[in-house]
């Protein structure tokens, strides 16, 4: 719809009054308008507020990144050391979730795996938000050639089955968390290309980009100081929604035996050392998966907030080709 | 329309080309066939030498790639190390196994998915969008091994329990029960119960989601307040306008996800005890048995190539814009 | 004159948002008549759109507090339900909107979304309905209708869409077409062109005609009557001489010394100071007040209601007339 008419600084005086009682003719600010401006912040903000489930699932997430990070201070038992006379005993009120199969508390185990999960999930993130966020910026923004390329790259990765390629890389790899990440973050990166691509070809042809240009800036000045901080928002939400994927991922690559390595505890490889006891001592099974699935639907529902907030018109939705 | 889908066939020969040879080199540089017999301590270097020479190790790349893709193209695959059984007899019948877990775990769901999912959109934030919005998000949050680990434990043991019955309802390993002779349906469902519902949660749970937000923003558009300012009967607007856009996204998601069935069903079948493409895998790999790995990888990677082409072609059918692209 | 076509009486739609109530239509009251083109003018938030779309039956009570009559034909719109209501819109009622490209559908083709307008209101034959499509894709001037027919929306020009969209309202025979913004999306060049075919459509299809826009030079040439729009009321409505000619109320005035015109002199544009109000926190008194020049006492105290200050024309003002004449001839006449 056209936009009202601008209001331009003019020096046409008003035309004088009719009556005797003389208003002085000054602007004011329509009624109803608020009275100052809102930063887009703080708009997000209060717009986030209102998503009392995203709000619950940060206060859940800030309790079990805080119990993952004083694991040792919160639980006495060691992670590692077997005790044969205790083991497989169900939750009691020595062992809040039972023993393992060799006398290990669980409730350490559990807390110390998620030291793990949640550093590899965090970290699979934002690397791979990064990296994403640099590709699509760079198709995003040059376009044409640049651009058929990387999406072109993009799609091949996308389309590759990524468990299979996990699963082969780190047969070849010692399995040390670093290398878990890294690979891990081979394939995380698209969602983010894409999305980041669409909002720097939408932002790409603004006027402010225009007037930065005219100022003299250069190309990189205009993506990292003009684009960048616009297409803020949904960074910001594929990357919280990656660290839930990657959680997912990470554990179904331990639970199979091919992510991080035991003695390492991860949610994951907690739930492959269980699987021979699923009937013997459940207690294995149940709590590493609920934490896994706790924290998981906790990431996704923040993250749903956070898209609500920043970007509420769905343009999350990775458009096809 | 023609045009388009053969050059979109033209220029999948080159990439099936490229990515088999990728597939190569990757897939023999993480396996070492000789690996078996280094470990042997009384082989001597020659032995390996000879041994390497017997499997055409010592000839280039080039010539290695070339004698291995004439053999693959003829079906012959080479033999298991294990059980020295045909691969390509293996793969076949892994292949076909996967298919049929995939395909029951798909087909009801996506059609229950998009329905959900439709109907989330036209109530948005009603009660049931919200319930439905909640369970998609356990669907996707749930981790799915630790589902199927937990099925596996509710209906390998306590329902038979509580039901005091010989047999578990639902079956919780294998694809057949041992003993059957000839094709049993009842025997073949009950096994196939358990996998195909933990696939099926993660589909309903995407794709209700996916219908959701593509619904969302089709019923947004002009043409649908076109269609109604023609006077069409809503129910007409709904579905020859709206969901006919709509599915546009999810029939393309449907074919990649489709085509990921060859390579993708790694957890459930491992839990399982399916035997598809995914067990094949991961047996393969944990017993270092190489001449299972490429031609496993190379079907995959056609598989995902070849479908990729058909999204590619079924888009361009749904979106005529598409077509002059 | 004869009876109008459609009397819409004191109609008010106001939309509950988590910000507040939205007036967006506060009490508004006109007609159409057989064969007549109404220019409805307006910025975006005036109101036009939404008194319309409501006409249409498209702004139902589910999405609004509606009060008020809308009659045509004898009957209440309101008060039909939603059989009734569609058997009017797109046979009896129709519309067209502002951009072409996204009020089609896109994976349709153009015959068949012309046709199923047909079908959803007649028992016709595939064939025949098809040869109906056809044949006002030609009428509307889109060269080689029976190829185009099967074309897809992408494939037409900007102007050739709207072309196909005015035959897809008009098939039914509509007794009036409205055109919201027809051609706000479409090159300049094309614009007239648009407005031509639609008046001369109007003789070859007797339909009346509503024109909304926020475009005075776009009604200037075919409206017979023209009312204006401001904050979701009527602030001036009457005859186009009436307007053009001797407009008396200042967000007309406005109106027409923000335009630039070719013929004439003008050393700079003077658009209207300030910007609409809100449609939420609505003042009291006359809603144009914080941008009137000439406002005085009483303007901010009570609505101006709608008076008729000449035969069939109508202001909401509490300028004098002698007064509102005055500045018209010496103000807006001139510089203009």
């Amino acid at each position: 719809m056209p936009d009202a008419p601008e209001e331009i600084p003019s020096a046409v005086q008003p035309l004088p009054v009719l009556t005797d009682v003389a208003v002085e003719p000054e602007l004011r600010a329509p009624p109803g308008t608020s009275a100052r401006a809102r930063s887009p912040w703080e708009i997000a903000w209060l717009r986030f507020k209102r998503h009392k489930v995203a709000i619950a699932s940060l206060v859940i997430l800030v309790i079990i990144t805080l119990l993952a990070i004083f694991a040792s201070v919160i639980s006495r038992y060691n992670v590692h050391t077997p005790d044969l006379a205790h083991a497989l005993e169900g939750p009691n009120g020595k062992h809040w979730f039972g023993t393992d199969n060799t006398g290990r508390d669980v409730f350490s185990r559990v807390l110390h795996g998620g030291r793990i999960s949640l550093l590899v999930g965090v970290s699979v993130a934002l690397w791979s938000g990064i990296f994403g966020t640099f590709v699509g910026a760079l198709a995003g923004f040059y376009g044409r050639w640049v651009d058929q390329l990387l999406m072109r790259i993009t799609d091949l990765f996308l389309a590759i089955p990524f468990l299979v390629v996990l699963i082969l890389a780190s047969s070849l790899l010692s399995g040390s968390v670093f290398e878990i990440i890294l690979i891990l973050s081979l394939f995380f990166w698209m969602p983010a290309a894409r999305i980041i691509r669409g909002t720097v070809l939408s932002l790409k042809e603004k006027e402010f980009v225009e007037a930065a240009r005219a100022s003299g800036a250069s190309n990189a000045r205009i993506i990292v100081l003009h684009i960048l901080p616009n297409a803020l928002g949904p960074i910001i939400v594929i990357t919280t929604l990656n660290v839930a994927a990657a959680i997912l991922t990470e554990s179904a690559l331990s639970f199979l035996g091919f992510g991080v390595q035991p003695p390492t505890p991860s949610w994951g490889n907690l739930l492959q050392a269980a699987r021979g006891f699923t009937l013997l001592a459940p207690w294995m099974v149940w709590f590493p998966g609920l934490f896994i699935l706790i924290t998981v639907l906790a990431v996704n529902f923040l993250g749903d907030g956070l898209r609500d907030a920043l970007d509420p018109h769905q343009e999350l939705r990775a458009r096809e080709q | 329309m023609l045009r388009y889908v053969i050059r979109r066939l033209i220029f999948s020969v080159p990439l099936l080309i490229i990515a088999s040879i990728l597939v190569f080199v990757v897939v023999r540089h993480v396996t070492d066939p000789t690996a078996s017999l280094r470990l042997n301590p009384r082989a001597t270097p020659q032995d390996i030498i000879r041994l390497k020479h017997q499997l055409g190790l010592d000839r280039s790349g080039y010539q290695q790639y070339t004698a291995w893709l004439s053999h693959f193209v003829r079906g012959d695959w080479g033999s298991s190390l294990i059980s020295s059984r045909p691969v390509f007899t293996d793969i076949k019948q892994a292949l076909g196994n996967s298919i049929i877990l995939g395909l029951a775990g798909v087909i009801i769901s996506l059609i229950i998915g998009v329905a959900i999912g439709t109907l989330s959109a036209l109530r948005q934030y009603s009660k049931f969008d919200n319930i439905a919005t909640g369970g998609a998000f356990l669907g996707l949050s749930m981790p799915n091994f630790w589902f199927a680990l937990l099925l596996q434990v509710f209906f390998g043991l306590y329902l038979t329990r509580w039901l005091n019955s010989g047999s578990p309802i639902f079956y919780t390993a294998g694809m057949t029960s041992p003993g059957t002779v000839g094709f049993d349906l009842v025997d073949r469902l009950r096994h196939l119960v358990l996998p195909a519902t933990v696939l099926a949660v993660q589909i309903i749970a995407i794709y209700s989601r996916l219908m959701r937000a593509s619904m969302l923003d089709v019923m947004h558009a002009d043409y649908i307040r076109t269609a109604r300012a023609k006077g069409l009967r809503e129910r007409r607007v709904v579905i020859n306008h709206g969901m006919r856009n709509a599915l546009i996204p999810i029939t393309t998601q449907l074919g990649l996800d489709l085509g990921s069935i060859a390579g993708g069903l790694i957890i459930t079948e491992s839990i399982f005890q399916w035997p598809g493409m995914g067990r094949f895998f991961i047996d393969a790999i944990n017993n270092g048995d190489y001449p299972q790995l490429l031609p496993w990888t190379m079907v995959v990677v056609f598989s995902v190539i070849v479908f990729n082409l058909l999204v590619d072609i079924a888009y361009a059918v749904l979106d005529p814009r598409i077509r002059y692209a | 004159m004869s009876e109008p076509l459609l009397e819409v009486r004191d109609l008010t739609v106001h939309f509950p948002t988590q910000d507040g109530l939205v007036k967006a239509v506060d009490g508004v009251s006109f007609t159409v008549g057989r064969r007549e083109t109404l220019g409805v003018v307006g910025e975006s938030g005036s109101g036009k759109s939404v008194t319309f779309l409501t006409v249409m039956g498209l702004i139902t009570r589910k999405h609004a507090r509606i009060s008020g009559e809308i009659i045509f034909q004898g009957e209440d719109l309101l008060k039909l339900g939603d059989d009734g209501l569609r058997a009017i819109r797109g046979a009896k009622i129709a519309m067209i909107f502002q951009d072409p490209l996204t009020a089609l559908n896109p994976v349709h083709k153009v015959g068949k979304q012309i046709t199923e307008a047909l079908h959803a209101h007649r028992e016709v034959s595939q064939d025949d309905a098809w040869a109906v499509a056809v044949d006002l894709l030609r009428r509307v001037g889109i060269p080689r209708p029976e190829e185009r027919a099967h074309q897809y929306p992408h494939e037409f020009s900007g102007g050739m869409r709207q072309r196909a969209m005015i035959a897809m309202a008009l098939v039914l025979r509509p007794d009036i077409l409205i055109a919201d913004e027809p051609t706000t999306a479409l090159d300049v060049t094309v614009q007239a062109q648009i407005l031509e075919l639609i008046d001369g459509l109007k003789e070859e299809f007797e339909t009346a005609v509503v024109m909304v826009t926020h475009d005075l030079g776009v009604v200037a040439e075919y409206a017979d009557e023209v009312q204006v729009m401001y904050a979701g009321k009527i602030v001036e409505s009457g005859t186009l001489q009436h307007i053009y000619y001797g407009s008396l109320h200042p967000y007309t005035w406005g109106l027409m010394q923000s335009i630039s015109r070719l013929d004439e002199d003008v050393d700079r544009l003077r658009p209207i100071k300030g910007s609409p109000p809100s449609l939420i926190d609505v003042p009291s008194g006359c809603a144009f007040y914080p941008r009137c020049p000439y406002r005085f006492e009483p303007c901010d105290k009570e609505i101006p209601r709608l008076v008729e200050e000449e035969m069939g024309h109508l202001d909401a003002c509490y300028l004098p007339l002698e007064e509102k004449k005055r500045v018209f001839a010496s103000e807006v006449a001139t510089k203009a």
